[in-house]
């Protein structure tokens, strides 16, 4: 997944997904995963930028986007860079 | 195997034969979990064919159902489910090259898309891509009965002028909104039939929406976020999952522990509710084709063609057709527990064990499967996306300890503890464990060399959960049984009449020995004692039934390969048994009551003692320790299930898999089984 244009300041700010707990929200920030993973990752509609909250920390990742529940195994998990947001 | 349904290629567009008139083809396409096969079933019922798109092993199912505008009946495709076009995975290539219709596919003329009224914004992605290939378009806007109890409501009709396509409401599952749906269908196919100009979509408004680019995932993200916004009320509407139940369950189904415990208790149960069912057809199947064998046999005279009619082609018939209850119930009860969503939580709870061996999660169903046979473990591997994930699968699943095993199991046990059932039930749930273990060390050598590559970490989409569905799982069975009947079947059916003639022919005299015995037995009936008769007819059967066993084809192949097999132990007769079983397992042991004391059934003690004190031709015991332990291991680990090769080469998409299989699985017997010999020769076990 290319790197995301968004402003420098936020590069600052984020963490590993791993490092979110259960009822956090964010944002993601970058995929470090290859090729395909993040293509399904996409479509299912957690590309750069969306907003998602974590369901259940630890493995399976839970993720709720929009109305869509990913379940993420940890190798998964651990190659994202996401940006912690407000809980709505 | 790459036949496909006569509708979906060209040229051969045509429905039962060259002079009937082009049937309109409508396919139907959606997201994993959207209801798509329900509504397939709901449109068609049973008037659909499965077969394989070309050149692929994705299963295409095509089936019919009755339009007004075309004066008859179109033909309704189901397309792989898919989240977008634009991936480079075997589904979304295939349905490409179907909607642009790239040879051999026919482009169909108007499009049914599947989306889930509970989660608008993520299917809207794939209405997004499919509105640029300008086919009219329906829109099939399904699950609303589960939008509108979490507080959704959505105006089909300003969707529909949003993203300039029909929008038709459905609860697929109850059958509601289908007749407007098929009214709906009726006029994209019509529009399709007038020659209406390509440049579609099916409707155009003012407050149709810009087409998005489908390449840029921001702009068709935006898109389809307008369009839910706009038909639902606004942005306030956006965001929430809303299905607190599935969350406080996935709390639980995928806890390390308790999941574990979840999963082991439903897998449990399915197992035994297979189990427990599958025997009573499997009995009847069985009941019912000794009856036709036997009547046949009262009618016909004997000869030739009746025994290829009565041991060859209804005795293969009925070895293939017994399996059909385990197939279908198998299937019946994985379709029951997909639809109710847990599954995708299964396969995550497994994922953590079977990653280290190179498997996916996902892996798990048809290894459990192959515990009962594995001819529906390799056909349930399509659940699996990754291609090199399920050839492994399919490659280590026969390994598993399957049902047409265990006779051979309880009579080599029994003849290496007799007396002692402790140690016997010891060795039995070893053989199940070493299956297990050479599936699993199989799987990771294979991952390291020619299917290199770790298991894909698993990303998987988890429905919400809900009531499954009977009628598609009744249909899915429906549909999985005709398959395994119309594709394995005659190909078994071939092999094992291939192997009856082998072991039946060439017909030879009986042996002087036994002409002798029946002329005593003859005299000793005229004497008035039945007893010593019926005594020296059963030793005048057996010597004939060894005599044309040791003479027939599959006997002298005995003999030719029994150096093959002497180092593991075996003699020319045990090498038959070996050889004969390569129709199926379970024959071993019929073979070896028919060739060592000269019976058709091994149950009794009688029999399984005549086994134990058989000798060979120098006067020593055929069943020694070390031979039966060897023989044991070589039953375990050795690929003997041709019907199982069939299926393989048709699932894995080519005869080398078949190749590959049949050779590393018999050559690792082979070495297994030759240790396991010569080891317990070296301990002082002979």
């Amino acid at each position: 997944m290319p790197r995301p244009s968004i402003h420098p300041e936020e590069s600052h700010r984020t963490v590993n997904l791993t490092q979110l707990h259960a009822g956090d929200c964010g944002r993601l920030h970058a995929a470090e995963l290859g090729h395909d993973d993040a293509a399904i990752l996409m479509a299912l509609g957690l590309a750069r930028r969306s907003r998602f909250r974590v369901s259940k920390a630890g493995d399976p990742w839970i993720l709720e986007v929009r109305s869509t529940r990913i379940g993420l195994a940890d190798a998964v998990a651990r190659g994202l860079q996401v940006i912690p947001e407000p809980g709505s | 195997m790459t036949s496909a349904p006569v509708a979906l290629v060209e040229p051969t567009a045509t429905v039962g034969g060259a002079s009937e008139p082009k049937v309109p083809l409508v396919a139907l396409i959606g997201n994993p979990n959207t209801g798509k096969t329900t509504l397939f079933n709901r449109l068609c019922g049973l008037r659909a064919k499965t077969a394989n798109f070309p050149g692929t092993t994705t299963d295409a199912r095509v089936g019919r159902f009755d339009l007004e505008a075309t004066g008859g009946r179109v033909e309704l495709v189901d397309l792989p489910g898919l989240y977008r076009l634009q991936l480079d995975l075997p589904e979304s290539r295939v349905c490409r090259d179907v909607l642009e219709g790239k040879a051999p596919y026919r482009r169909p003329d108007a499009v049914v898309v599947v989306i889930d009224a509970t989660n608008l914004v993520r299917n809207l992605y794939l209405v997004g891509e499919l509105i640029t290939y300008a086919l009219p378009t329906v829109v099939a806007l399904n699950m609303t009965d589960i939008a509108r109890r979490r507080g959704l409501s959505i105006d089909p009709a300003r969707l529909g002028e949003l993203i300039g396509c029909p929008v038709v409401p459905i609860v697929a599952r109850r059958g509601e909104g289908v007749d407007q749906l098929r009214a709906a269908v009726d006029g994209a196919v019509g529009q399709a039939l007038r020659g209406a100009p390509a440049a579609l979509p099916t409707l155009r408004t003012d407050r149709q929406l810009p087409r998005p680019d489908p390449a840029d995932f921001e702009a068709l993200d935006g898109w389809a976020a307008r369009a839910f916004e706009g038909s639902v009320g606004g942005a306030s509407a956006v965001g929430a999952a809303g299905d607190s139940v599935t969350a406080r369950l996935d709390q639980a189904f995928t806890h390390p522990v308790l999941g574990t415990a979840v999963f082991v208790l439903v897998m449990g149960g399915l197992f035994w509710t297979l189990f427990a069912l599958a025997t009573v057809p499997m009995d009847l199947i069985e009941a019912t084709f000794e009856h036709l064998g036997g009547w046949v046999a009262g009618v016909m005279p004997p000869g030739a063609i009746h025994d290829l009619l009565v041991d060859g082609i209804i005795g293969g018939i009925a070895g293939t057709v017994v399996f059909l209850p385990q197939i279908c119930l198998l299937f019946f009860l994985i379709s029951l527990l997909e639809d109710t969503g847990y599954l995708a939580r299964a396969a995550f709870v497994m994922d953590r064990i079977l990653c280290r061996f190179g498997l996916p999660g996902q892996a798990f169903v048809p290894l459990l499967s192959s515990h009962a046979c594995a001819i529906p473990g390799i056909l349930s591997a399509k659940l699996i996306p990754d291609r090199h994930d399920r050839l492994a699968t399919v490659l280590v699943a026969p390994f598993m300890s399957c049902s047409a095993r265990l006779p051979v199991y309880v009579l080599l046990t029994g003849l290496l503890f007799a007396e002692r059932p402790f140690f016997a039930g010891l060795a039995f749930a070893l053989c199940y464990l070493l299956g297990a273990t050479a599936a699993l060390g199989s799987a990771w050598i294979a991952r390291r060399t020619f299917l290199r590559g770790r298991s894909r970490p698993m990303v998987l989409e988890l429905p919400s959960y809900k009531v499954p569905s009977v009628r598609t799982a009744a249909y899915t069975a429906y549909f999985q049984g005709v398959t395994f009947l119309r594709k394995a079947g005659t190909v078994i059916v071939g092999i094992c009449v291939v192997m009856w003639w082998l072991s039946a022919y060439p017909q030879v005299a009986p042996p002087g020995e036994a002409l002798q015995l029946r002329a005593e037995a003859a005299a000793a009936a005229s004497q008035g004692t039945p007893e010593r008769a019926e005594e020296l007819r059963h030793q005048a059967d057996f010597l004939e039934a060894r005599h044309a066993q040791a003479q027939s084809f599959a006997g002298r192949l005995g003999r030719t390969f029994e150096p093959v097999f002497a180092p593991l132990g075996f003699d020319w007769q045990l090498t038959v048994g070996v050889l004969t079983s390569f129709l199926a397992r379970e024959v071993f042991v019929s073979t070896m009551a028919v060739l060592l004391v000269g019976v058709d059934e091994a149950e009794d003690q009688g029999v399984i003692q005549g086994i134990r004190t058989a000798v060979r031709d120098d006067g020593t015991r055929v069943f020694t320790p070390a031979t039966a332990a060897s023989l044991l291991v070589f039953f375990v680990l050795a690929m003997q299930c041709l019907p199982t090769l069939a299926v393989t080469r048709r699932e894995a998409g080519g005869l080398g898999w078949a190749g590959l299989q049949l050779v590393y699985m018999t050559t690792l017997a082979w070495l297994a089984a030759f240790v396991t010999f010569h080891g317990l020769h070296w301990l002082g076990v002979a």
